[in-house]
């Protein structure tokens, strides 16, 4: 025979069915349940593994257009160039050419679509040179404008997902009330289980399929504008770097699951209202017609090595967003800090002396 | 012969106790005095200090220090400073003892400027009292004033640390009366903070605000966010709620005593308008 037990959601001791009050209690806490109440406690308190969610690739690959000996032929000179595996297009080095290069390798995708450049290099300079302006923080360096020298023009390799989302999701929620007698102040916390369900359309959530990139810069730029998505046309790669993709839609999967999973959380949580706490306890989710592309996203980058660190600062290139993170000078920061305080502290003692010293 | 020596040993004996008898009488009326000791006014001649302990509160090296510091009272402004101590004061109204006390002039200088601060330990009662010009300079508010700290010490027990400070405190009002004019609630008294505490206090304040302004500016030079939510991307109108439940499940009572606010207070004092007195 097999013997059911339920832990108390209170104390976590082991309940009993009270045939008196037709409730499950608690021996331990005093505390009485519903049967019911006990089940869904359990059911949500069961999974701890938030599901995967399931994906189709949009199409499949295009094979490579190259020579037998790795290198690809310009169409305009019809010379031989030479470039590593990951290049989509690239400058000819004997015509000046922006020469294409489709797909590198079976098995590896074409983008689906992507957005063109509309911010042009130079304000692309001005926008840097503008933030720059007045950090008193930067190295020196940067006084002389020579950094803007890194800024190139670049297309960010982006998966884009796309689905229709069930969430199914159970907050541990409290309430509380207080009142008061002539010898003390009470406090009655109830405890709630609330369990929302709802759907929801994600179009484009996009992680970036670029190791160079890091997620909080290419998160920072958002949001790119779908309405000027386009087809994929090498032609607008033109002038620009691109990269293959080198992180894999599967890996970036998992960063899109932490997004939806975020939304979907937030959005069922705003729907609890009434409660002093809401605590997540179960996350469940599932994608309908799970779809992921593969876009090309425009991205004006500076990059940098300082005190062996890397720093990267990027402008949208279609909206003109920027974001990023520029080298603090340590002498600098230490020379304002101490400055700041050795003036303070003269200042502030000046003042005290005469408000507090007996002076006045 | 024995008879004769027996009668001059018991003769001896009547002699040595009447003379016990006598010499004791006195003595036991001294004890007795002394330990319901009401002290009489009239036992304080002119006296060879401002500070009088009858009820033994300091040693001989306190009463010197607090000696010196009413002595220069004394010599800069021509004020009596002096503290009184007796165990019991005769009951009554202290500040009335003390106004007597002064009119026996039972301090080294026959001044008729002077403040006094009374202590009597029977009843803990403490009294400020002041005649001539120094009513003036210890007006009501400036005896508040120095009865609030005094009091504070007596309560505590540190008696030569009160004594002290009303020493001193007296010594600071005269010097702002003579210097520009008497401490009143127009021109209120503020307790000088050591200037080494100013500094330090300056530091620490510049260095808190000094970090803040160097680290806004370091912020500012990252403006990377990483965004753990895609709600940009979910497409208007498409969020439908599917499934809403609320269980009770259970409830908790806490309870913390309230507490009682204590209205006895010991150390509340009175003015009238040449003294403040109080209990400590």
């Amino acid at each position: 025979m097999d013997f059911v037990e339920y832990k108390c959601p209170c104390c976590g001791d082991a309940l009993t069915f009270s045939s008196r009050a037709q409730k499950l209690k608690c021996a331990s806490c005093g505390n009485e349940y519903e049967p019911s109440a006990v089940e869904e406690w359990e059911a949500a308190g069961k999974s701890d593994v938030e599901p995967d969610l399931h994906w189709e690739y949009q199409k499949e690959a295009e094979c490579a257009k190259r020579t037998e000996d790795g290198k690809y032929i310009c169409p305009s000179c019809a010379a031989e160039i030479e470039v590593d595996e990951d290049t989509i297009s690239t400058k000819c080095p004997y015509c000046d050419n922006v020469v294409v290069i489709k797909a590198t390798a079976s098995g590896e995708y074409e983008p689906d679509c992507m957005i063109p450049f509309q911010v042009d290099a130079s304000d692309a300079k001005q926008k840097m040179e503008h933030f720059c302006k007045g950090k008193r923080l930067l190295p020196r360096g940067f006084k002389d404008k020579s950094y803007l020298k890194n800024l190139k023009g670049y297309y960010v390799p982006y998966w884009l997902f796309d689905c229709e989302a069930q969430a199914d999701m159970s907050f541990h929620t409290t309430r509380t009330r207080c009142w008061s007698d002539s010898d003390y102040n009470y406090v009655e916390t109830s405890h709630y289980l609330v369990q929302r369900g709802g759907e929801m359309t994600f179009y484009h959530v996009p992680v970036d399929g670029s190791v160079e990139m890091e997620d909080a810069t290419t998160e920072s730029i958002e949001p790119f504008d779908y309405k000027d998505v386009t087809a994929f046309n090498p032609a607008y790669l033109a002038g620009y770097e691109t990269d293959k993709y080198d992180v894999d839609a599967k890996t970036a999967e998992k960063r899109a699951k932490e997004r939806l999973y975020n939304t979907a959380e937030s959005a069922l949580r705003n729907t609890v209202v009434g409660y002093e706490t809401v605590v997540p306890k179960r996350r469940q989710m599932d994608a309908q017609s799970g779809k992921i592309s593969y876009a090309l996203f425009p991205v004006w980058l500076f990059e940098m090595v300082y005190d062996k660190k890397k720093y990267q600062f990027a402008i949208n290139g279609q909206t003109g967003k920027m974001v990023g993170e520029l080298p603090v000078d340590k002498g600098a920061y230490w020379k304002y800090l101490w400055g700041f305080t050795a003036l303070g502290t003269i200042l502030f003692s000046v003042i005290g002396i005469l408000l507090f010293g007996g002076v006045l | 012969m024995r008879l004769k020596r027996q009668r001059l040993l018991k003769s001896i004996g009547m002699i040595l106790a009447a003379a016990i008898l006598v010499l004791g009488l006195p003595w036991n009326a001294h004890v007795s005095c002394a330990e319901g000791q009401q002290d009489d006014l009239t036992a304080y001649g002119t006296g060879q200090s401002w500070i009088i302990d009858r009820a033994d509160l300091l040693d001989e090296e306190e009463e010197q220090i607090l000696y010196e510091k009413c002595q220069l009272a004394y010599d800069t402004y021509g004020v009596i400073v002096a503290v009184v101590t007796v165990d019991d004061f005769g009951g009554g109204d202290i500040l009335e003892w003390q106004k007597g006390l002064f009119a026996k002039h039972p301090f080294p200088a026959e001044s008729e400027n002077g403040i006094m601060l009374a202590v009597s330990m029977s009843e803990r009662d403490w009294g400020i009292q002041t005649i001539g010009s120094a009513q003036r300079v210890f007006n009501t508010y400036g005896r508040e004033q120095i009865g609030g700290v005094v009091v504070e010490k007596l309560s505590d027990g540190d008696y030569y640390e009160a004594f002290a400070e009303f020493a001193d405190l007296s010594m600071q009002f005269l010097a702002e009366a003579d210097a520009k004019e008497p401490y009143s609630e127009e021109h209120p008294y503020r307790e000088s903070v050591p200037v080494w505490l100013i500094i330090a206090v300056a530091f620490v304040l510049s260095l808190v605000i000094s970090t803040l302004i160097v680290n806004i500016w370091k912020k500012g030079m990252n403006t990377r966010v990483v965004q753990n939510e895609a709600r940009q991307y979910l497409k208007p109108g498409s969020f439908q709620l599917t499934r809403s439940s609320d269980i009770f499940l259970y409830h908790t009572v806490s309870r913390t005593p309230i507490p009682k606010s204590d209205n006895n207070s010991s150390s509340s004092m009175h003015s009238t308008s040449s003294g403040t007195s109080g209990k400590f």
